[in-house]
């Protein structure tokens, strides 16, 4: 089901020329097309624009340009390095203070996992932001895929109740519904005396998966956590021969697990586990057990698309297939800090994230996930792209957030 | 390398429980309860023996091991320069200065001068030894309460080494358990009095108080779920527990002591910090100098000290504030590079973000050129900004950040006063009891009337902006005299 956003047409907020401006870039495709530094010119007007309209919205953003010595008219990309916060900022009811006045109510909020104990990173999302990643996210999933996105089968191996809190599973819900893509989950919440988080009390929903391997839509799309393919296809491969014959033979007829024409992996939050081979191993052990069709019918192996996603982050960072070099939305602007003086690293390098996205109109999205990724040379339109490297390390005192696909890992453990 | 209690009666091999593998060390090794029950039979026998030998004669054996640490050549001073800085994660020249002071404070002389102090025991140190006259026809004398059990803070090898000695100076059999940071300090100045006994320049008179006391010392490294922790808090027969410390530790330890039947008397030496004041109006003409002061205290042991300064106020205007900073920073940097420090990833990260963070709320941050996370000196208006800049999961505690210190700008002295006292319930400062020590720079007069009123929210100490780690022997530690605390009087008339 879409996230219901009825009556926003109507807020005042719609009529503010960066708001409309917002609403108009974000449907637009052609984006994609565009040279890098004709959008890098694009980002910096838009973060000089946000500058105004925050400050025009909420005078917390006044005085921190103040502060900061900072004219939103002649601000630079490297004026981010102070303007961003550190995404821990948000936890508990942190982002109260940066939400505008007259923020249109009635959207979702979404939470971190919670599993580093600490209070999780919360989020609020007005409608005109749902709005804005219905086409962010579903344009940036088709620019990878090739196609667009338009019927078909998805089925998250995660449970429905995820999606009230967690972002990445809401919002791709929300994107590919509205493109009448059927949402199945291949999970379920057990009561379980011993659990002390819902991730621990997740369990396969062993019906719904096997009507999503046996169902002839097409195309269909397995979303998980990299643990979540892995285990799939550890099952077929531990199964008793007579097991093997007798349900993954006769009855599913799997593997592999046929994703039909234009079906693709979606995988997010990375690898926690010691126990879980590599992003790369596991991509490979998926080729000859997950497939899909191209466009000429031809058999191949499914698409491999994984995401980087963050409860604080409007826009999904893609992969291009079978690629782990994350893509930022063509208005994302994804910089890097080196982690000893916070100064720009300009150019290609590794280097404590930072990302600003102009396009979440609720609050000034300029953050520091916590995570040390690395800029590297590829083609495409953002005219590079970023490889994740790993979370900060953790201190007593200073737990930064782990990821959901840590938390999804803890359900695999379970079982 | 290993990891062995010290014990001077010597502790069987075969009775202590390896612990878990903590670098530098291959093999962590601690006490069993067996051991410490076998050990508990011949404390009060030890003890007796400490008594037979008068504290000046002791001073005077101790004074021998100093000698042994006054050598820099000396073997272990040499290997405590190597494994100190990678179990404290202090640089080498830190704790090179650390070990200037042992000799220093084996040397006795202030030793004696603290116990002959007559706040601390009327009548002086001989008050240890037997009944001293106090009016005419009235007699006391100091007996040692314990044994005596000291749980050290990691922070410094200094103040466990003195626990130590004036627990054993006192008569105490003592069982000293150090933080693991600075373990080796102890083993090692423990183990001289070895090396004091086999050398061929003391009397056989000064060997045999050494023998007593070393036969009275354990030093034992114990984890907080060791089941010799347990036993000696909950069941051994002690007359005193000092722990240093607070928090969580304190709690538990309060209550497993709860359930000794033989009541030690616990003293606690909680966590404390330090405050400097600088008046804008008497440091103007040589701002230099009192920067360069607050910087050594500030530098000294990363800010980890009881009494190191970890805010400063600035009685004056926001701008000479921010002039005050300027060249705090300068000084800072300089003896940073002297005395540089590590830093973890999570702690330069929480760095950098606070600085930006206290920057966009309108504070002056400095930082070195480099923009590495070395030093951090902000200056804030009216009131402390950390607290407004973090949240409830992020409170940038003093314990997070090394050589980081802001100035608060403060018009009038009476404001820096309830700062000072409202500093316990600030969220950066969640876990500190309270200020123990506050620098001050400012003429006489002033200096004074603020101590006075100082004593009166509880401050232990008002000494001047440079000084403020400096102790001298008349001091009371923390508000008392480890001393009389480790001790009972008698009374005979």
């Amino acid at each position: 089901m879409p996230i219901d956003v009825t009556g926003v047409e109507n807020h005042p907020l719609m009529k503010d020329p960066y708001v409309t401006k917002i609403l108009e870039l974000s449907k637009d495709k052609s984006l994609y097309e565009k040279s890098s530094s004709a959008l890098e010119q694009l980002r910096l007007q838009l973060f000089r624009d946000s500058l105004d309209y925050f400050s025009r919205n909420n005078s917390e953003y006044v005085v921190m340009l103040e502060n900061l010595d900072i004219n939103p008219k002649s601000v630079e990309f490297e004026d981010l390095v102070d303007i961003a916060v550190t995404s821990d900022f948000f936890r508990g009811d942190g982002q109260k203070k940066y939400i505008i006045g007259d923020v249109p109510l009635g959207g979702p909020s979404f939470q971190s996992s919670g599993t580093s104990g600490k209070d999780p990173v919360r989020i609020y999302r007005s409608p005109i932001d749902i709005l804005v990643q219905r086409d962010v996210n579903t344009n940036g999933a088709e620019s990878v895929l090739g196609h667009e996105l338009n019927g078909g089968e998805a089925m998250f191996l995660a449970a429905p109740e995820l999606k009230d809190f967690t972002s990445f599973v809401a919002f791709v819900e929300d994107a590919f519904s509205i493109r009448d893509i059927d949402i199945k989950y291949g999970m379920k919440v057990v009561e379980d005396p011993n659990a002390r988080t819902i991730w621990e009390k997740l369990r396969p929903d062993t019906k719904t998966i096997s009507s999503f391997y046996k169902s002839k839509q097409e195309p269909k799309y397995l979303m998980t956590a990299p643990v979540g393919i892995y285990r799939t296809i550890k099952q077929f491969e531990d199964a008793s021969p007579f097991l093997k014959y007798i349900i993954y033979g006769l009855y599913l007829r799997v593997p592999p697990i046929k994703l039909g024409k234009g079906g693709a992996i979606f995988t997010g939050g990375g690898i926690k586990g010691s126990d879980i081979p590599s992003m790369e191993k596991i991509m490979e052990m998926s080729k000859e057990k997950i497939v899909a069709k191209d466009e000429n019918n031809r058999t191949i192996p499914a698409p491999f698309i994984d995401c980087l996603s963050h409860t604080e982050n409007l826009a999904v960072l893609f992969s291009k297939p079978n690629s782990l070099v994350k893509m930022p939305h063509p208005l994302s602007h994804v910089f890097l800090v080196d982690k000893e003086t916070f100064k720009p690293i300009e150019g290609y390098g590794k280097g404590v994230v930072g990302i600003f996205n102009p396009f979440t109109t609720t609050y000034l999205e300029a953050f520091y996930p916590g995570d040390m990724m690395e800029r590297v040379p590829d083609d495409n339109y953002y005219g590079s792209g970023f490889l994740f490297k790993r979370r900060l390390t953790k201190e007593e005192g200073w737990d930064l957030e782990r990821a959901c696909g840590g938390g999804l890992e803890e359900a695999y453990k379970k079982k | 390398m290993e990891l062995l209690p010290y014990s001077g009666r010597g502790l069987p091999l075969e009775n202590l429980i390896r612990g878990a593998t903590r670098e530098p060390f291959s093999e962590v090794y601690e006490p069993s309860v067996e051991t410490l029950e076998s050990l508990e039979e011949q404390m009060f026998e030890m003890q007796g023996e400490l008594r037979d030998t008068s504290v000046y004669d002791k001073l005077e054996a101790i004074a021998a091991v100093g000698k042994l640490w006054e050598n820099s050549n000396n073997e272990r001073r040499m290997k405590l320069q190597n494994i100190l800085p990678e179990t404290t994660g202090y640089h080498p020249n830190m704790i090179d200065f650390e070990l200037m002071a042992i000799p220093e404070i084996l040397k006795g002389k202030e030793l004696a001068e603290y116990l002959d102090n007559p706040m601390c025991f009327y009548g002086g140190g001989k008050v240890l030894d037997g009944y001293v006259e106090v009016a005419e026809g009235q007699h006391v004398i100091a007996n040692p309460r314990g044994p005596v059990f000291i749980i050290g803070a990691g922070n410094s090898t200094v103040p466990p080494v003195y626990s130590m000695l004036i627990s054993l100076l006192t008569n105490n059999f003592t069982i000293l358990r150090p933080s693991f940071a600075n373990y080796a300090g102890l083993y090692e100045i423990m183990k001289s009095f070895e090396d004091a006994e086999n050398s061929s320049n003391v009397s056989s008179d000064v060997k045999d108080i050494l023998r007593k006391m070393s036969n009275a010392s354990v030093v034992s490294y114990m984890s907080h779920d060791s089941k010799a922790y347990e036993y000696l808090l909950k069941e051994a027969d002690l007359g005193a527990v000092n722990f240093w410390g607070g928090g969580p530790a304190l709690s538990v330890i309060k209550r497993m002591m709860a359930e000794n039947p033989n009541n030690p008397k616990l003293i606690i030496n909680g966590p404390l910090t330090g405050v400097a004041v600088v008046d804008g109006n008497y440091t103007k003409d040589d701002q230099t100098k009192t920067a360069k002061g607050l910087a050594f205290d500030t530098i000294l042991y990363r800010q980890q000290l009881c009494n190191s300064p970890t805010e400063a106020h600035f009685i004056g205007s926001y701008e000479d504030a921010k002039g005050f900073g300027e060249i705090f920073s300068h000084m800072l940097d300089e003896h940073d590079k002297s005395l540089p420090g590590e830093l973890s990833e999570a702690q330069i990260y929480n760095t950098q973000v606070i600085r930006r963070s206290l920057k966009r709320a309108g504070s002056k941050v400095f930082m070195p050129d480099d923009g590495t996370a070395r030093w951090t000196v902000v200056v804030s208006k009216d009131q402390s900004n950390i607290d407004n800049v973090t949240n409830n999961s992020n409170h940038f505690s003093i314990y997070q950040r090394p050589v980081f210190l802001e100035i608060v700008a403060v018009p009038e002295l009476d404001g820096s006063l309830t700062k000072i006292e409202e500093l316990p319930h600030r969220k950066c400062y969640q876990g500190v009891e309270k200020a123990q020590t506050v620098g001050y720079a400012m003429d006489e007069r002033s200096a004074k009337d603020f101590a006075k009123e100082l004593s009166k929210i509880g401050i232990y100490r008002v000494v001047p902006v440079g000084q403020m780690y400096y102790r001298t022997a008349y001091e009371p530690s923390d508000g008392e005299y480890l001393a009389r605390e480790l001790t009972f009087l008698s009374y005979f008339k």
